[in-house]
């Protein structure tokens, strides 16, 4: 017959093994509420250059180093990327992106998870890469029909079919 | 007055929780096999065994993005009888593993063993919290199942929040296909790759320590292989459904150890678990130097009297002695001690050969000692101890002041003679103590698993058994010297301990005194 301190052991790994079964599984994580849809919107772009390309004269040639003189001097900085997602008429986003590094060159990087309700919707995407114009950009309407679980992503590249979902 | 006081009071006087909980774990398991009392023990036998689970999956695993989560999925349905356990076991061991890992955090914090002399093993303890997540996280991606993408996606969102990379990571894992199996062997990399940094961040972790316990007993590591594989047989681990980027579950089974960070970030935001990990890392790193506290005494050598034996070195609890060349022209070693590592506990000097108390010189000097407690002042109290000692049953009692407390132990028959660690004590003073007219000897030390400088109990004990050097000579009556293991607050324990003693002594054959 099992001594005292036996059943102590036992039952001290058997509450350290049921602690593991069950926090390794439960309670269960609900990444999106109960019968909704995902929108993920995902945007890498590089806004338009700010400034426009410049032929150097020859006076600021000259006083360059050999191995520097090139013809054109372009500023790197861009402008910076608003990208607004509206569901049926209300906003979900609306944010500008600046774009990344020091210099402000890089790309306008987003990444945004918006749960919404299953079912269809009309989807209106706009991306705007120069703020210059804050009316010009691309703007797509899609209508769209969601199940439950669905994860829509939405992405823009202009050389993809600029505003593409999938 | 009883020759007891070293210096304050003795700094623990009541157990706090934690010490109570592995006080009543050490009735079913006993120190040795408490889990408790052995937490890093157990972390380093949970990561042998993630890696020789680890080996036979990977063996089996399939690295290409379309086939992992079928070989997975046979090796859990088909072969369930030993992949499916194998893989159960090894999930379940990593979350072992970080189960360990804070409580042995927390043990560790809650004894204040993060000051001075502890402080590189605490501080080199914090990034393997990192790695041991970063090994697990990645380990969870292999599956490639819903559970993985999700994971994956959260991870590299927190990481873009950074905005380190020129391409956010995230776009690695967003549309189908995008994930190829270029970016799952970095997976299989890294999940290989971070494990072996984590053994080699466990090694530097104890390097500062002696005799450090890597290995749990045989009862405690057959009781956790057990434990894990009955988990695995009554709960084995599956799949979610295979990764599918068009779609999320409204449900997912989290692995709650290992992936918490996630939910926690989407309750927050990127940024704001970032400050929480960074504010946690920084906090952690930079306590020992919060509280460091007073600066302690260290251990000097005396380089007239040291003959490089190295016993120091061997039993030093933090490697604070070393052997350097002699600096007096003569040739051999002499002990060296690194001061910043130096407790201060005195077993160096309970370990050298010239701690006699024997030698008839008139300023008893130790190869290596405590400048404020010498041999020879040990000898001066013994001395004055037994003054007041005679008879057959009188006793003297040599008492770690981190045990229980001896005050009271001290009275007609009986006198306290004070250390700062029982293995502090040169076991040739039990000799001396017993010839000088004590009738017994009572060593009263931590309970086992609660010394303060981790060696001195079992130290002692190897001692007086004839284990270790210096050793008790085997001409001493061993029924006249009784080790006591009484943590702090076991006041009563220790009492009985000498009432038990002395109750022995009086039943001694006359000839056992001579």
């Amino acid at each position: 017959m099992p001594s005292g301190a036996s059943l102590a052991q036992l039952a001290t790994y058997a509450a350290f093994g049921a602690l593991l079964v069950t926090l390794s599984r439960h309670p269960a994580y609900h990444p999106v509420p109960a019968g909704d849809a995902l929108l993920q919107v995902s945007i890498a772009h590089a806004g338009v250059r700010l400034h426009p390309c410049r032929r150097l004269s020859a006076q600021e040639l000259a006083a360059r180093a050999p191995n520097m003189r090139a013809a054109f001097k372009c500023p790197r900085r861009r402008s910076p990327v608003r990208v607004s997602v509206a569901l049926d008429g209300r906003a979900l986003l609306d944010e500008t992106v600046a774009p990344s590094g020091f210099a402000r060159d890089g790309l306008s990087t987003l990444y945004r998870r918006i749960p919404v309700a299953a079912g269809a919707h009309l989807l209106r995407v706009q991306v705007g890469d120069d703020l210059r114009a804050p009316h010009a950009g691309v703007l797509r309407e899609f209508e769209v029909l969601l199940d439950a679980g669905q994860v829509l992503s939405i992405d823009f590249g202009p050389q993809r079919d600029g505003i593409a979902i999938s | 007055m009883p020759a007891h006081a070293i210096d304050a009071a003795p700094p623990v006087t009541k157990p706090g929780l934690w010490v109570a909980l592995e006080r009543a774990l050490d009735r079913a398991f006993g120190p040795a096999a408490n889990p408790l009392r052995n937490l890093g023990a157990l972390g380093f036998l949970l990561f042998w065994v993630l890696a020789a689970s680890g080996i036979y999956l990977y063996v089996r695993f399939d690295t290409s993005v379309d086939g992992a989560y079928a070989s997975i999925e046979h090796l859990s349905r088909a072969e369930w009888y030993l992949g499916g356990v194998l893989r159960s076991v090894h999930r379940y061991a990593a979350d072992a593993f970080v189960a360990v890992t804070f409580a042995h955090l927390a043990r560790e914090w809650a004894a204040g063993r993060f000051r001075r002399f502890r402080a590189f093993s605490w501080i080199s303890g914090v990034p393997l919290v990192w790695l041991m997540y970063a090994s697990g996280i990645v380990g969870c991606w292999l599956v490639w199942d819903q559970r993985a993408l999700f994971s994956a996606l959260a991870t590299a969102q927190w990481f873009d929040a950074l905005g380190l990379g020129a391409e956010p990571m995230t776009r690695n894992f967003i549309g189908v296909g995008s994930v190829g199996n270029r970016l799952f062997s970095l997976f299989v990399f890294l999940h290989v790759g971070l494990p072996l940094a984590l053994l080699a961040g466990m090694w530097a972790h104890v390097q500062r320590l002696g005799q450090p316990r890597t290995a749990p007993s045989r009862a405690l590591a057959l009781g956790t292989l057990a434990m894990l594989l009955a988990a695995a047989l009554a709960s084995p681990v599956q799949s979610a459904a295979p990764a599918d980027p068009r779609h999320l579950p409204a449900m997912l089974e989290l692995d709650w150890f290992v992936l918490f960070a996630h939910p926690l970030m989407y309750a927050t935001s990127p940024e704001a678990l970032w400050v929480l990990v960074a504010v946690a890392t920084v906090a952690l790193i930079a306590l020992p130097r919060a509280a460091r506290g007073a600066a302690p005494v260290t251990a000097q050598v005396s380089r007239a009297d040291c003959n490089g034996c190295g016993r120091c070195v061997a039993d030093c609890p933090y490697q604070a002695v070393l052997l350097g060349p002699r600096s007096d022209g003569r040739r051999g070693w002499q002990a060296e001690v690194l001061a910043e590592r130096c407790a201060a506990c005195g077993i160096c000097a309970g370990a050298c050969p010239s701690s006699t108390p024997f030698r008839s010189v008139r300023e008893l000097v130790s190869g290596i000692d405590l400048p404020d407690l010498k041999v020879h002042e040990l000898r001066r109290r013994l001395a004055r101890a037994l003054r007041r000692l005679a008879g057959r049953a009188s006793v003297l009692v040599f008492a770690c002041e981190r045990a229980a407390r001896s005050d009271a132990l001290a009275g007609p028959g009986s006198a306290v003679v004070g250390l700062r660690c029982l293995g502090m004590l040169p076991p040739s003073f039990v000799e001396y103590a017993l010839r000088r007219g004590a009738g017994g000897v009572l060593l009263l030390g931590c309970r086992e698993g609660e010394c303060a400088y981790r060696l001195g109990t079992d130290l002692t004990g190897a001692r007086l058994a004839g284990a270790r050097e210096p050793h008790l000579r085997a001409n001493v009556p061993r029924s006249r010297v009784r080790v006591a293991a009484c943590g702090a607050g076991e006041e009563a324990q220790a009492a009985a301990e000498l009432v038990q003693l002395r109750r022995a002594l009086a039943r001694e054959p006359d000839n056992a005194h001579a």
